[in-house]
């Protein structure tokens, strides 16, 4: 790619969704019930992210921590709430990651395992009822 | 809760890609700030019936139909809308405590969107849609509803045209140096 398209890009790529738009529509929308209906289709990625940081949590948790964690907990200083913003920002970003893989393999299983079998069960059922023939 | 928590990672998520999507095709900062909100506004109306793993396609379609939807209007009711420059003459800049700084940083970014603007609407489409969001040709295609050929071949022009315009530009800035 030829460089000055290249800094072209860089520059455009630099370009930010000003703070105040997202935190108007924020004070815009009203909270409301939530509805199930969709989030069947999410749950096996969301489980599957949970197990994975709750499998990373329990193996590295020594015992006789958690008093200390608690502790430490109280005496939250911004950092910590900065910390822990950052934290949740990653996990909603693992949680995306993992949906997006969950629809790609979902593709993959629809578009070339299930036409094979198709045929396979048809052939069989085909040959079923030839054999059955008088 | 779980709602509102979901909005707020899609909001912080996807929010750039919007905004700059809406600036390329509005070529102008508050109205693209105006089309960000009522996009996000329209994802939080309709998030229980999407389905959630083509959510960027959906937005970024959207804000296209917004977009277009705004100069069509504007069109019809005789105002035209106003391109950045035109907004910094009329209206004091917000960053003018430090004009040098500012003018410094965002003069780049100015000349890129000026570039940008020269093509026309669906070339700069895939070139914002491909190069700086990072989206798929698939996905392109869905937002714009093109086949994925047409996407590639659009690709192919908005570069060679912003190519070329930048040369011509690089040449305009040193003769007038000169």
């Amino acid at each position: 790619m030829p460089a000055d398209l290249s800094r072209i890009i860089r520059e455009l790529k630099q370009e930010t969704c000003p703070p105040r738009v997202r935190d108007e529509v924020r004070g815009r929308i009203h909270p409301q019930p939530n509805s199930p209906g969709r989030w069947w289709r999410i749950i096996p990625a969301m489980a599957a992210g949970l197990a994975l940081v709750g499998g990373i949590l329990v193996w590295q948790w020594p015992a006789g921590d958690e008093a200390r964690l608690k502790t430490e907990m109280t005496r939250a200083t911004p950092s910590h709430v900065q910390i822990a913003s950052q934290t949740e920002a990653a996990l909603g970003l693992i949680g995306g990651l993992l949906a997006e893989a969950s629809a790609h393999s979902e593709q993959v299983i629809s578009s070339r395992a299930v036409p094979p079998l198709r045929n396979g069960l048809r052939i069989a059922k085909n040959k079923i009822i030839e054999h059955l023939k008088p | 809760m779980v709602r509102e928590l979901e909005f707020k990672i899609l909001c912080e998520r996807h929010s750039d890609a919007i905004y700059r999507f809406a600036h390329s095709i509005l070529a102008n900062q508050a109205d693209a700030e105006d089309a960000t909100q009522e996009v996000l506004l329209r994802l939080w109306n309709s998030l229980p019936k999407l389905y959630p793993f083509n959510l960027r396609a959906w937005l970024l379609q959207t804000t296209r139909h917004y977009c277009l939807d705004q100069i069509r209007r504007r069109k019809q009711l005789a105002a035209p809308m106003l391109l950045d420059d035109e907004v910094m003459a009329e209206q004091p800049d917000e960053q003018a405590v430090n004009p040098s700084v500012a003018a410094e940083s965002s003069s780049r970014l100015d000349q890129a969107r000026k570039l940008l603007l020269k093509l026309p609407e669906n070339l700069r489409s895939v070139f914002v849609l491909y190069e700086v969001n990072g989206l798929r040709y698939r996905e392109i295609a869905d937002v714009l509803g093109m086949p994925i050929n047409s996407v590639k071949v659009y690709l192919l022009r908005a570069r060679e045209r912003l190519s070329i315009l930048a040369k011509e530009e690089d040449l305009c800035q040193q003769t007038s140096r000169e």
